[in-house]
């Protein structure tokens, strides 16, 4: 099953709910009309933390809709994908957290997914070696 | 607070069947495994739910979601 996965900015957006948020609401409905899941790591929590707009709007939507998005914890099986996903890029802990999204897509799209993404070009680089791993801008 | 029973139907991919059994797993880890599948398939439920609520929202507000983006994402999720 695939799976649709945000990243920080995607689901700042979904919070919002706002006139910039057309994208990521037509991809979590086409997710929803497929039974797909919507996932975003935990981790990418800690960039929208750097604008403390931005989180309070994913705190208030998480605190309304507690399923909205499925946080995928990062415990030790999560962390040795995400391990691998950054020496196959060749890529540094720079990308730590885009690296959890590529990881979640991977696991919990049982291989593949959509990742929606403010920063196609360097999520493009850490999934390049994912076939089935599919990223959009939001 | 009341509780409900519902009626679940899951499927169980053959081969990650095969792979609990072959991994010398015993029943209690199988019967993990089958409850584990019956959660993921209600949280899943719930989750569409409030996407659907979610959207209800935004297209109340601004209009229903462009169809040919839904499909194209219905696409690419199939």
């Amino acid at each position: 099953m695939t799976a649709l996965v945000l990243d920080a900015e995607a689901l700042s957006l979904l919070a919002d709910a706002g006139a910039r948020s057309a994208e990521v609401m037509a991809a979590v409905k086409a997710a929803a009309n497929l039974g797909r899941p919507v996932v975003a790591p935990t981790v990418v929590l800690l960039e929208l933390m750097r604008g403390s707009s931005r989180m309070a709007a994913v705190n208030s939507a998480l605190n309304r809709s507690q399923d909205l998005v499925a946080l995928r914890h990062t415990d030790r099986d999560f962390a040795g994908l995400v391990g691998g996903v950054l020496p196959a890029a060749d890529a540094d802990s720079a990308d730590m957290v885009d690296a959890h999204c590529v990881a979640a897509t991977v696991e919990c799209g049982g291989g593949g997914g959509v990742i929606l993404t403010a920063d196609t070009d360097d999520m493009i680089q850490l999934s390049a070696s994912y076939r089935n791993v599919i990223v959009e801008r939001v | 607070m009341t509780s409900t029973k519902r009626k679940v139907t899951i499927s169980v991919d053959q081969d990650a069947l095969t792979r609990v059994s072959k991994s010398g797993k015993d029943s209690p880890s199988l019967s993990a495994y089958l409850n584990q599948l019956v959660l993921d398939d209600l949280a899943l439920d719930r989750q569409r739910e409030q996407i659907f609520g979610v959207v209800a929202d935004y297209e109340a507000m601004f209009g229903e979601i462009n169809p040919a983006r839904v499909e194209h994402f219905e696409e690419l999720l199939s």
